[in-house]
């Protein structure tokens, strides 16, 4: 008979390595063709390990593009890139049915795949796009499945949607409402390169073309690196602060709630956040070639989980108090082990 | 295993740290609440503070309660080995010691194996601060003077005065001045007020040991003037027996009638009070002085030499009571030391005066003596009769008076002032109590219990400040 959990086993050093050494491939290339950027690679390549879809907001030409499309290539997944605009319509992703013609002159409905039937969807401008179609899509990035013509398609097996937005020029935009928002396991902020980076670029790239990246992550691997990825511990207490992090995010709760979150939060996240957390961490712990989750490892990508699900108060506008700074005093505020040390007794920093 | 002996005693260490945190503050509040009951169960209770200080024994049980309560506040071993975790970033290892491949980790990381013990702070200076300062409450509240509960509750010490008065009592009741239920009276109430004297209300018993010492003064004034007129009646006696024994024959008969009268009647006097029992006289004395009622012709030469001699130790009878009092400083002049003569009379001049003068009783005879005795006043020739002597004025340079020392007053001196102890309240004026005069104490109540309330006027105020800054005490 067989249990219906099996006890936890870690992932042995030799197991790890493999996966270890492609990831840390995989982030080199990365590195190689998108300059400067590679902390928003590791966290791009966290959020794939996760199977999450990722949220990049950035200027125009800083490398969105890019850096999706030599993801991509590297990991041979099948590549497709969307750009929103407002008289898109939910057929131009998702797929219509079409009258065609057979070679015997019969005439039936044929289905045409949109875009959205790929590996990486990159969606660029994604608030360009109607409600409309933005829901469509969205319902296809939860369910992983697409329903045409009363005919339920799965979707590629991974699937994942980099969508981008840009912060400025917002006239005839629609801003994703925050239950779509929600659906993104990160919104990553793609930085502006800096001088050193610029010069690099200016030096190495000729008319900006970045060198050709080869694939080389077969279909095993990846099922490997995803199988290593189910196989990562996330111990007790962590989950536990993942979720105090998470129940923390919320004014309402008095007790947990800190200051700074009382203040200028009016909405908090919801538990798909604590289980796009515990995800993520998974993967940044197996970037760093560790079997479990450490709390640092949780505080890397807690940022960028709760951001765009925290709703801010007018206050925190008025005070220019932004959502990173909210997640930032509240990790400082919540205490990783939850020791509940009597007042006046503290553990000495850096012991 | 060696994390989980490291999470045992780092989580001991806790524990002591929390208790002595707990220990500090809950001394701190029982020991305001020990000092504030000992203050007020001073204030209640007279000569507690003794077995005040075993309220400390509460420390005890504070200590062994916070004990458990400090168990309480300990973290778990998961909480302890998750804080170890993360002090040493081993991401997670060491909180998965447990789960199997957590060895093969171990052997890679150092910390996972013996992971190193963050240390403990405990900022305990204010709660040190605030337990030094409820010490030193409890010990001011336990050695500070109580003054107003001390004086309240404690009785009041007269006993040297009642010493003083017994003695004097003693006196009398020898002397036979007062009568045996008289004075035991007194002594009873000397006795009940020495009893009950409490230092919370001095000037009550003060009074009442006034009122007493009083009543003995006044009854020894009494005695001693009585004394002293029996002195001069024994005295005008013996003159006169005397002034008869040797020239009773050069009188006429009526002369000599009056006098013997005379001395019947001086002689009855003084055999009178002070002393209970009267004179007594020698018996052949006696009985003639019963069969001739005081006949001067019953009584030969012999017979008033003995009534002279019977006069004369009734002086000295006297005069040794006299003397008696004066000792115990209930006469005036007492203890001036001065001693006291008996009264010395010429019988020639008492003769004389017999035969000269045409009226002879016992008031008269006495003037008589008075003016006889040297020294004593009463008629005389006086200054008048000196010779009149004219020369120069004599001087005046070195002449200066005898020093005489003086009685002490009532008063009595300093060294004999006893301290009560501080009242609380306000001096009230005592209803009725007549008010000194003179000086600063003018309209100050007596018995106590008052204020000097003198008003200093404005027009006075430069010599009252001249006379407190002078330089020099002498002027």
């Amino acid at each position: 008979m067989t249990p219906d959990h099996d006890p936890p086993r870690l992932l042995s050093p030799d197991e790890l390595q493999p996966a270890v050494d492609l990831t840390g491939r995989i982030l080199a290339d990365l590195d190689a063709v998108l300059l400067g950027q590679q902390g928003l690679h590791r966290l791009v390549l966290a959020g794939v390990l996760a199977r999450g879809h990722i949220l990049l907001e950035g200027m125009p030409g800083v490398g969105k593009t890019v850096l999706i499309k030599t993801l991509g290539q590297l990991m041979s997944l099948q590549f497709n890139r969307v750009q929103f605009t407002p008289d898109l319509m939910p057929s131009d992703i998702l797929g219509t049915t079409i009258l065609q013609q057979s070679g015997d002159g019969q005439r039936r409905m044929v289905f045409q795949a949109g875009p959205i039937f790929t590996n990486i969807l990159l969606a660029d401008e994604i608030n360009r796009a109607s409600p409309k179609t933005q829901a469509a899509m969205l319902e296809a990035m939860q369910e992983r499945r697409v329903t045409v013509g009363g005919e339920t398609r799965a979707l590629s097996e991974p699937f994942f949607v980099l969508a981008s937005q840009n912060p400025i020029d917002l006239e005839g935009t629609y801003p994703l409402p925050e239950a779509q928002v929600d659906r993104f396991l990160f919104k990553l902020h793609v930085e502006q390169p800096n001088v050193d980076v610029l010069e690099k670029i200016l030096d190495t790239r000729r008319r900006g073309e970045a060198p050709a990246p080869q694939a080389f992550v077969t279909e095993d691997q990846l099922r490997g690196l995803f199988g290593a990825m189910e196989r990562i511990v996330l111990p007790g207490p962590v989950g536990r602060y993942i979720a105090r992090l998470v129940a923390a995010t919320h004014p309402v709760n008095d007790t947990a709630a800190p200051d700074i979150v009382k203040q200028y939060v009016t909405h908090g996240a919801s538990p798909r956040a604590a289980i796009a957390m515990a995800e993520s961490a998974r993967a940044v712990a197996l970037l760093n070639g560790r079997p479990t989750v450490g709390f640092e490892d949780v505080n890397a990508v807690a940022p960028h989980v709760l951001n765009h699900r925290l709703i801010l108060s007018y206050p925190a506008r008025f005070d220019k108090i932004s959502a990173h700074d909210v997640v930032g005093g509240l990790i400082a505020a919540i205490d990783e082990a939850d020791l509940n040390l009597p007042s006046g007794i503290e553990v000495e920093a850096g012991a | 295993m060696e994390q989980q002996a490291a999470a045992k005693r780092w989580r001991g260490d806790v524990w002591r740290w929390a208790w002595l945190r707990l220990a500090v503050r809950g001394s701190v509040v029982y020991t305001l609440v020990w000092g504030v009951v000992a203050l007020v169960v001073r204030v209640l209770i007279e000569d507690s503070a003794a077995w005040l200080w075993w309220g400390g024994l509460g420390l005890i049980g504070v200590w062994g309660a916070v004990a458990w309560v400090a168990r309480r506040q300990v973290p778990s071993e998961a909480q302890t080995l998750a804080l170890f975790d993360r002090e040493n970033r081993l991401g997670g290892l060491l909180m998965v010691g447990d789960v199997e491949g957590a060895e093969a980790w171990a052997k890679r990381a150092a910390g996972a194996r013996v992971p190193v013990e963050p240390r403990l702070r405990w900022r305990g200076g204010p709660s040190g601060g605030a337990l030094a300062l409820a010490t030193a409450f409890v010990l001011a509240a336990m050695l500070v003077p109580m003054p107003g509960p001390a004086a309240a509750d404690s009785r009041l010490d007269v006993s040297r005065s009642i010493a003083e008065m017994q003695q004097r009592l003693d006196v009398l009741k020898e002397e036979k001045i007062l009568e045996a239920p008289e004075a035991d009276q007194v002594r009873d109430a000397m006795k009940r007020i020495g009893e009950q004297a409490k230092g919370d209300d001095p000037s009550k018993t003060w009074e009442a040991l006034d009122h007493l010492a009083e009543k003995i003064e006044q009854a020894a004034d009494e005695a001693a003037e009585l004394a002293q007129r029996r002195m001069d009646e024994a005295a005008g006696a013996e003159a006169l027996a005397k002034a008869l024994g040797e020239g009773g024959d050069t009188l006429s008969p009526e002369r000599l009638g009056e006098a013997m009268s005379t001395l019947a009647e001086l002689m009855e006097a003084a055999s009178g009070a002070p002393t209970l029992d009267g004179m007594e006289l020698p018996e052949g004395l006696a009985e003639a002085l019963s069969q001739s009622g005081l006949d001067a012709s019953m009584l030969d030469p012999e017979m008033l030499k003995q009534l002279a001699d019977a006069m004369e130790g009734r002086q000295a009878e006297l005069l040794e009571m006299i003397e008696s009092l004066c000792e115990a400083g209930m006469c005036e002049g007492s203890g001036t030391g001065k001693k006291l003569r008996l009264a010395e009379i010429d019988p020639d001049e008492l003769l004389d005066w017999l035969e000269s003068t045409g009226e002879c009783d016992g008031e008269g005879l006495l003037v008589a003596c008075k003016s006889i005795r040297a020294g004593r006043g009463g008629i005389n020739r006086g200054p008048g009769h000196a010779e009149m002597v004219w020369q120069d004025p004599s001087s005046k340079e070195g002449v200066e008076f005898a020093p005489e020392l003086l009685p002490p007053s009532r008063m009595r001196d300093l060294r004999d002032s006893q301290m009560l102890g501080a009242s609380r309240g306000a001096p009230q004026d005592i209803e009725g109590a007549a008010g000194s005069s003179g000086g600063a104490l003018t309209h100050t109540a007596a018995g106590g219990g008052s204020a000097v309330n003198t008003v200093v006027l404005p027009r006075h105020r430069g010599a009252v400040t001249r006379y407190f800054e002078r330089t020099n005490a002498d002027e």
